[in-house]
C-alpha cells in the first residue's frame, strides 16, 4: 500500500471516528435527559426532590435524621420536629457518619444548583473527627464524593454515568490494615491503637475497659490539619463567598454526662479545646456556632449519639430558635 | 488495570497513537512498555514474578535447543519444574499444605507447616501455561527459539491476553510481533466491534448477573430455591460473558495492533453435547491440554479404558488449573465423567433408542443443563455448599416470595440475555456476512446503540474478571 492511500485511508478512517464520537456525545445528552443516572446516592436523590421543590432549608445529617425509638411516644423524626419549630419545609440529607468532606460536596452541589436564599443546617458530630470514622476504609466514600462533584456541573453530568460504568471515581485511600495501625490519642497522648480499641469496642466487648468508647470517638486532640476539619474549613469559606446560602453549624449532643462521669474533667477539657477550635474557625469569618453538646442527658440517648424524642425535641427547638436569631431571610422567620 | 476502566480507555488509544506513529523496528518496545504499564497498575511486585517466568522460560529454551538429543528430555523436564515453581508457591502451596495436615491428623502424624501469606499474582496460570507451551514446541523442535529477549517477553506479557488469555502458541504469536502492521481500516474495525461486543458482554450482562451469586454464594444455605435457582442460572450466564467478553476486548485489541489472537469461545451454550461444549469453551485452554497432556497419555489411540482414563486425568487436572480448591477439583472430574458417559452412550447404539436426544434443541438444553450444575461446584466456596447449593435448586417446600431483583435490573438482563441470544445465534449461523450488507445507517445505529447501551446500562460496581484470580 503506498503512503499517500495510507494516510487517505486513516484520514477518511479518523473522520468516520470523529463522526460517530459525535453522535454518541449527542446520543449520550439525549439519553441523560430520558433516564435517571441509577447511581446517584439515595442522599443526591433526596437534595434534588428538595430543590425541584423549592425547599428553603436543607439539613445535612446522617441516620440520626430517622431514627427513632418504639418506646417514644413521639415519633417524629428530628427534621420534621424542625420543621414544625420553623413553620417551613425542611428537606433531610442524611449520609452515613456525617462525614464533613461529604458534605463539602453537597454544599458546593446546592450552592451550584439553587437560585434562590437557603439555609444549610451543618451538624458536627465530635465522632466524625476520631480515627474509628476518618480512617475507616468503608466510610471514605470516594465514589460518592465524585458523583456529587460532578453532578453539580450541568455540563458534565451527563457524561457523569459513563464515567462511572468506566470507574472514572478515586479508589479507596485506606486500606484495612492501614486503618488498624492507626494511632489513637487521648488529647496529645498516644493510647494504642485503631486496632486495639476494635477489638475491646466490637470485636471482644467483654474485654472493654472502662472510658475506651469515649476515647475512642472524643479524645482526639483536633488540629487544623484533619481531613475534616479542612473540608469544614472549605464549606466555611463557600458560605462566606455565597451570601445568597445560609450556613447554620451546631455541634451535635454526645453522651457527654457518660463521658465526664467515666473519665472526668480530662474528657471535659479535650472536648471543649476541640469545641474551641471549630468555633475560632466560624468566628474569624463571623459565623457562630450553636453548641448542644452537653445539652442532653445520657437517658435521652437512643444508640450512641441517635436521640430519644425528649432530646430529639430539645434539639429542634434550639435549632429553630437559633436559624430564627441567624437567618433573617427565612419565609417562616420573624 | 482492567479493561472497564478509565485508565484504560486513557492507556489504549496513547498506544495505538504511538505504535503507528512508531517505525516498525521500535514498536516491540512501545508493547512491551504498555504491557508492562497495564500489568503492574495495581500491585507493581506481580513484575518479579512475571520476570522469572519470561526470564526463565527464554534461558531453558536455550539450554533445550542446544542441549544433546540424550539430555534434552531431562532438560525439558528441568525447565517445566522450574516453569511451575511460582505457580505452585503462588497457588498450590497452602493447599497442598493444608491437605496434608488433615491427612496427618487423620493418621495419626505430627505435620505443621505454616501457611504463606502470599497476594496470587494476575493471570500467573495463563502465563505459566503460555510459557511451557513454548518450551515444548522448542524441544519438540516445533519452532525456533526467540532471540530476541524483549519480543520473547511480548510473548508472554502482552497486555491484552496477560491475564486472562487466550494461551498463545508461540508459532501464532511470535511471528506476528516481527511482521509489521499497516492500518488496515476493515481490520482495525473488525478490532473495534469485537471490542464493542465484548464490553456489552462484559459490562451490560455480566457484572449486572454477578450481583446475585455474588450475594447468595457467599452462604447458600440461608437462602431457597427462589434464590439458588436464578442465582445458579445467572452464574452461568456471567462467568460465559465476563470470560468470553474479556476474550472478544482482547482480540479485537490485539487485532487494532495487527496481531490476530486465537478464538477462545465458540458459541459454547449452543453446543449439542458435553464433547461439542469442550471443543467451543476455552478453546485456548481445551486444545492447550489437549496438545501437552491428552496426546502424551495416548489420547484415544490406546484401549477404550485408558482413553477413559485420559479423558479424566486432564479434565481433573484443568479443575486443579482453575484453582486450589477441591471444588475445581470435583468440577473437572465431573465433566470428566459427562464426557466419558456421553462417549458411552454415542458409541453404544443407545441412540437410536431415544431418537428425542437426538434432536438438536434438547441436546443443547441437556448439555446447558449438565453444565450449570457444574458451573455450581466451581462457584461454591466448598464441596458440601455446593451440595447443599444441588440438593436445594428444586426444594419447592422452602420457596419464598421475595423479589428476586427490581423491576429495572430484571428488564436490563432480559434484554441483555436476548440481544446474546441473538448474536451468539447470528454467529452461529454464519450470519454475520449478512450484517454487513446492511446500510450503513443501519449498522452505524447498532454500534451506536451498543456503545450507549455500555455507556448507561453498564454496572457501576467493581466486579472484577473471574477468570484473573486464575
Amino acid at each position: 500500500m503506498s503512503h499517500s492511500s495510507i494516510f487517505n485511508s486513516k484520514t477518511k478512517w479518523l473522520g468516520k471516528l470523529l463522526l460517530m464520537l459525535t453522535l454518541l456525545i449527542i446520543g449520550q445528552y439525549f439519553t441523560f435527559l430520558i433516564i435517571d443516572n441509577p447511581a446517584y446516592p439515595w442522599e443526591l436523590n433526596e437534595l434534588r426532590k428538595g430543590i425541584s421543590k423549592g425547599t428553603e432549608v436543607f439539613y445535612l445529617g446522617d441516620s440520626v435524621l430517622s431514627f427513632n425509638e418504639p418506646e417514644d411516644t413521639d415519633k417524629r423524626y428530628l427534621p420534621q420536629m424542625l420543621e414544625q419549630e420553623l413553620g417551613v419545609p425542611v428537606q433531610p440529607v442524611n449520609h452515613a457518619s456525617n462525614h464533613m468532606l461529604v458534605y463539602q460536596e453537597v454544599f458546593r452541589y446546592l450552592q451550584l444548583r439553587t437560585s434562590g436564599p437557603i439555609t444549610v443546617v451543618l451538624p458536627i458530630n465530635l465522632r466524625i473527627f476520631s480515627p474509628e470514622i476518618s480512617e475507616r476504609p468503608s466510610y471514605q466514600f470516594e465514589r460518592q464524593r465524585f458523583i456529587f462533584h460532578y453532578a453539580a456541573n450541568p455540563w458534565i453530568e451527563p457524561f457523569l454515568l459513563p464515567a462511572l460504568v468506566f470507574k472514572a471515581f478515586p479508589k479507596n485511600p485506606k486500606s484495612l490494615a492501614g486503618f488498624r495501625k492507626t494511632e489513637v490519642y487521648y488529647g496529645k497522648q498516644s493510647v494504642g491503637k485503631v486496632a486495639d480499641f476494635e477489638h475491646r469496642l466490637y470485636e471482644a466487648p467483654s474485654l472493654a475497659q472502662e472510658g475506651d468508647q469515649w476515647i475512642y470517638y472524643y479524645g482526639y486532640g483536633l488540629t487544623r490539619n484533619h481531613p475534616q476539619f479542612q473540608s469544614f474549613e472549605k464549606i466555611i469559606d463557600m458560605s462566606v463567598n455565597e451570601p445568597r446560602v445560609n450556613l447554620v453549624t451546631y455541634i451535635t449532643p454526645i453522651d457527654y454526662q457518660g463521658g465526664v462521669r467515666t473519665l472526668g474533667e480530662r474528657f471535659s477539657r479535650q472536648i471543649q479545646k476541640n469545641i474551641s477550635l471549630l468555633e475560632s474557625s466560624l468566628n474569624a469569618k463571623g459565623l457562630p456556632l450553636l453548641n448542644l453538646v452537653s445539652d442532653v442527658t445520657s437517658e435521652d440517648f437512643g444508640q450512641s449519639e441517635h436521640l430519644r424524642d425528649r432530646g430529639r425535641r430539645w434539639v429542634a427547638s434550639q435549632l429553630a430558635s437559633f436559624i430564627q436569631k441567624e437567618v433573617r431571610s427565612l419565609t417562616g422567620g420573624p | 488495570m482492567t479493561f472497564n476502566s478509565i485508565e484504560f480507555l486513557i492507556l489504549f488509544p496513547t498506544l495505538l497513537l504511538g505504535f503507528y506513529a512508531m517505525p516498525h523496528r521500535l514498536r516491540w518496545s512501545l508493547l512491551l512498555v504498555g504491557s508492562l504499564i497495564f500489568y503492574v497498575w495495581l500491585i507493581p511486585s506481580y513484575l518479579f514474578v512475571a520476570s522469572y517466568i519470561v526470564l526463565s522460560s527464554y534461558a531453558l529454551a536455550l539450554f533445550i535447543k542446544r542441549a544433546k538429543p540424550s539430555t534434552k528430555k531431562h532438560w525439558l523436564f528441568v525447565s517445566v519444574v522450574l516453569s511451575l515453581i511460582p505457580l505452585f508457591t503462588f497457588k498450590y502451596f497452602n493447599f497442598v499444605n493444608e491437605n496434608l495436615a488433615t491427612f496427618s491428623e487423620v493418621i495419626g502424624w505430627n505435620y505443621s507447616q505454616a501457611s504463606l501469606k502470599l497476594i496470587l499474582p494476575l493471570g500467573i496460570s495463563f502465563q505459566t501455561f503460555q510459557a511451557l507451551s513454548y518450551l515444548i514446541e522448542v524441544y519438540q523442535e516445533r519452532i525456533e527459539p526467540e532471540l530476541h529477549l524483549g519480543i520473547y517477553s511480548l510473548y508472554i506479557l502482552f497486555f491484552p491476553q496477560l491475564v486472562a488469555g487466550p494461551i498463545e502458541r508461540p508459532q501464532n504469536l511470535l511471528p506476528q510481533f516481527r511482521k509489521e502492521a499497516f492500518f488496515e481500516p476493515a481490520h482495525f474495525n473488525n478490532g473495534l466491534r469485537l471490542m464493542l461486543w465484548g464490553f456489552f458482554k462484559k459490562v451490560v450482562i455480566a457484572d449486572r448477573m454477578a450481583s446475585l451469586p455474588n450475594e447468595i454464594f457467599v452462604n447458600p444455605s440461608e437462602f431457597s430455591t427462589i434464590y439458588l435457582l436464578p442465582a445458579t442460572l445467572c452464574f452461568a450466564i456471567q462467568i460465559y460473558c465476563d470470560f468470553s467478553g474479556y476474550s472478544d476486548i482482547a482480540r479485537g485489541i490485539g487485532q487494532t495492533f495487527g496481531i490476530q489472537l486465537m478464538k477462545n469461545f465458540e458459541q459454547p451454550y449452543l453446543a449439542r453435547n458435553p464433547v461439542d461444549f469442550w471443543r467451543r469453551w476455552h478453546i485456548s485452554l481445551s486444545t492447550w491440554f489437549r496438545d501437552y497432556l491428552y496426546f502424551p497419555l495416548g489420547g484415544n489411540r490406546s484401549s477404550r479404558l485408558t482413553h477413559f482414563r485420559n479423558l479424566f486425568i486432564v479434565f481433573v487436572v484443568s479443575g486443579l488449573w482453575h484453582g486450589a480448591n477441591w471444588t475445581f477439583v470435583v468440577w473437572g472430574a465431573f465433566h470428566g465423567m459427562g464426557i466419558i458417559l456421553y462417549l458411552i452412550y454415542s458409541q453404544s447404539g443407545a441412540q437410536k433408542y431415544f431418537p428425542v436426544f437426538s434432536r438438536p434443541w434438547v441436546g443443547t438444553a441437556l448439555t446447558f443443563s449438565m453444565v450449570t450444575v457444574g458451573w455450581v461446584f466451581f462457584r461454591a466456596n466448598s464441596v458440601s455448599e455446593a451440595l447443599y447449593v444441588l440438593t436445594h435448586l428444586f426444594d419447592f417446600s422452602t420457596i419464598g416470595t421475595e423479589p428476586v431483583w427490581g423491576k429495572s435490573t430484571l428488564m436490563i438482563s432480559l434484554a441483555g440475555l436476548i440481544v446474546l441470544f441473538i448474536g451468539d445465534y447470528l454467529i452461529e449461523k454464519k450470519l454475520e456476512p449478512k450484517f454487513f450488507e446492511l446500510a450503513v445507517p443501519v449498522r452505524w445505529g447498532v454500534y451506536w446503540a451498543t456503545a450507549l447501551c455500555i455507556m448507561n446500562l453498564g454496572t457501576v460496581e467493581n466486579v472484577a474478571f473471574i477468570y484473573f484470580q486464575f
